[in-house]
């Protein structure tokens, strides 16, 4: 924590986090979610959760933020306990983007980003503009500015996932909670946005992300938290966390780790199933030396003979439908 | 953010279709009483307070007219005694029953909800039957409405209490509670029509929605249980905004979903019990009047609460007129639900070929 002033459980020196999980598990309809996960994430620090599906990634953002009580275990914004603040007090701390919002009623771009005020308005009070120069720079941030009168209901699946960015944004809070921030992005808005959230981490906030893709993930965050089954199976810098015996554990799941190029991040290539590495590797050889040396109709014969005759039955008869 | 402005002129435009609704209306009837004098006898009841006296533990207030017109003294009273009691109890239940329905669909999320969707009406019935079935000697008037107010009450509260588990209400228990317990009250008004002998036909005119038979004393008592739950609707309109967006997300937009939601449901459901006790059951209103003003509006319930409620008395104003000027004076229901229901089909068609 860049700030000197000592927090109410600072005076040992140990700094706060600015948001931090301690063994929280959680069971929903009599299935074990989240079993004594803990986590931590400084002032600054972008936290990526990363693990398969399932793994409790989603479940572990709804603690964080509050819309889950965990069945044990604290979790802590700003040095506070979570559950000991108001819903206001609490979204005036931490602002989330779910995976996807439900809009049923046609709301402007405009009108859906302003609702990220709530946190700041009293009851009787009525925007000011203040708050609508928030809204106006969060949208041009997440680029969503250049369609803030279009409907939320006519945007694309993508597009609704910047406007969320930027309702998060005009909470204007020291954490920022993101969930699957660039599942449906294409590759420029998921650079673009990652980039932000960096961005934002610089400028002073707490970010924690679920992002499935591990090499964003490993290029963005400052840590990482791999979870399986609801538990932590490792936590530190990317580097760290995404070896191949972590996310063979894991994922359940052959990879290579190298180092991703023009960055110092590691770089995770999934392979195939344990059981077909071998052969894979023999294929794309002989493969290679034959392309050089054999006829283009022989090779054909050559590799559906290697795969042996089911497919090739399987093929033949593909042939004669299309006939 | 521009939305204070546009709610004004909005509302301004609909008040004034509200007053020349009424006054039209108040035209209407056995005698013609051309909308000029009409106007001129609404003028005259105008006044505004020139004194104040305090006598003893009372304060008396000495008001003063605005207007003279000229105008006979029957032509007033058949306006200010005959028709206006009726025509204003009518806009009052429009304007709850609208106000409500808007409420509603926001709860629920859904453009399909009602204002009795968690069981309002079917409990007037209950009680409002029951009353007339069993209590038929007793004095017509209040203890027929308040048997109906109380029905409404009680069955609103029962489904709250049925759907909620742990101090959480979720909308879609809710929703399946308010149909299980409107066909469990469907089937005791069913029994208790059965059993009704001569006073059948009465209970039938009851659920049918009617206004016949309105005086002053109910227009006041309806006006202070209908315009005190809409201000304090008026308050949460920000808030069902954000709800909009799903529970969850309203939460961590610092919102107190639960808590939001029951004082929701119970001031919607107080505004509805005042309109449905006067005025018996009178469909539609609460579901296509909000659903218009929606399509006019949009969804932003600060300005689509104050325009839905304001057009939902214009509505049943118009109706109400239309059920009472035939030959034979119709349940007002009938003719909400017959004008309602087709133009409603409408608007689905139209939107489904927009949407496609």
């Amino acid at each position: 924590m860049s700030d000197p002033s000592p927090g109410p459980d600072g005076h040992d020196g140990e700094p706060i986090p600015m948001l931090s999980a301690t063994d929280v598990s959680v069971s929903l309809g009599g299935t074990q979610i989240l079993s004594d996960v803990s986590l931590a994430a400084e002032c600054g620090d972008v936290v990526g959760l990363v693990g398969p599906n399932g793994a409790g990634k989603t479940t572990t953002l709804r603690v964080l933020r509050a819309t889950l009580s965990p069945d044990s275990g604290l979790v802590r914004v700003a040095g506070d306990p979570i559950e000991g603040l108001s819903s206001k007090q609490v979204s005036q701390r931490v602002a989330s983007t779910p995976q996807a919002t439900e809009l049923a009623f046609e709301f402007t771009v405009r009108q859906a980003v302003e609702m990220g005020r709530t946190p700041h308005l009293g009851r009787f009070e009525r925007a000011d503009s203040g708050d609508r120069e928030v809204v106006e720079a969060a949208m041009e941030r997440v680029d969503v500015a250049r369609f803030a009168d279009r409907l939320v209901t006519s945007l694309s699946g993508g597009e609704r996932q910047r406007v969320l960015l930027a309702r998060a944004l005009a909470q204007e809070t020291p954490v920022l909670l993101l969930d699957e921030p660039t599942s449906n992005l294409d590759i420029n808005h998921a650079v673009n946005t990652l980039e932000l959230v960096a961005d934002l981490a610089r400028e002073g906030k707490t970010a924690v992300a679920a992002i499935h893709d591990l090499n964003l993930a490993a290029r963005y965050c400052d840590e990482l938290v791999l979870l399986a089954d609801g538990e932590v199976r490792a936590a530190g810098p990317p580097r760290e966390v995404l070896t191949a015996p972590t996310l063979r554990d894991a994922f359940d799941a052959e990879t290579l780790v190298t180092g991703q190029p023009a960055t110092d991040a590691p770089l995770v290539t999934a392979l195939a199933d344990r059981g077909s590495v071998d052969r894979t590797v023999h294929v794309v050889g002989t493969g290679g030396q034959a392309a050089g040396a054999d006829p283009p109709g022989r090779r054909r014969r050559h590799r559906l003979g290697r795969r042996g005759p089911r497919r090739r039955r399987g093929r033949r008869a593909r042939q004669r439908t299309g006939l | 953010m521009r939305t204070p402005g546009k709610t004004a002129l909005w509302s301004i435009a609909l008040t004034a279709l509200l007053a020349l609704v009424i006054t039209a209306s108040a035209a209407v009837g056995p005698v013609w009483i051309p909308p000029d004098v009409v106007a001129q006898v609404l003028l005259n009841a105008i006044a505004v307070p020139t004194a104040f006296e305090v006598s003893g533990a009372a304060l008396e207030v000495t008001t003063q007219p605005v207007f003279r017109f000229r105008v006979s003294r029957l032509q007033r009273l058949i306006v200010m005694n005959v028709r206006l009691p009726r025509i204003l109890l009518a806009a009052v239940v429009g304007f709850a029953l609208a106000a409500a329905g808007t409420i509603m669909q926001g709860i629920f999320r859904n453009p399909m909800a009602d204002p009795s969707i968690i069981g309002v009406s079917s409990g007037a019935a209950v009680g409002a039957v029951g009353f007339i079935v069993v209590g038929a000697s007793l004095p017509f008037g209040l203890g027929l409405r308040g048997a109906a107010f109380a029905g409404a009450l009680v069955a609103a509260f029962g489904v709250y209490l049925i759907a909620t588990e742990n101090g959480r209400t979720p909308v879609a228990t809710l929703l399946l509670a308010g149909v299980a317990v409107q066909t469990f009250l469907g089937a005791v008004v069913s029994f208790l029509l059965l059993n009704a002998g001569e006073s059948v036909r009465r209970a039938l005119f009851w659920l049918m929605g009617h206004l016949k038979g309105a005086a002053w004393p109910d227009v006041w008592s309806s006006l202070v249980l209908v315009v005190v739950p809409f201000a304090l609707l008026l308050v949460y309109a920000r808030d069902l905004n954000v709800m909009l967006l799903g529970e969850e997300d309203a939460q961590s937009l610092g919102i107190e979903v639960e808590r939001t939601k029951r004082i929701l449901l119970a001031l919607a459901s107080l505004a509805t019990a005042a309109g449905v006790a006067v005025a018996g059951i009178i469909g539609f209103v609460g579901l296509i009047v909000p659903h218009v003003m929606r399509l006019l509006v949009g969804p932003d319930h600060r300005i689509l609460l104050p325009t839905s409620a304001l057009a939902g008395a214009s509505f049943l104003v118009a109706t109400d007129t239309l059920a009472r000027s035939g030959s034979t004076e119709l349940p007002v229901g009938i003719v909400t639900a017959a004008l309602g229901a087709p133009f409603f089909l409408y608007l689905l068609r139209k939107r489904e070929v927009h949407e496609l």
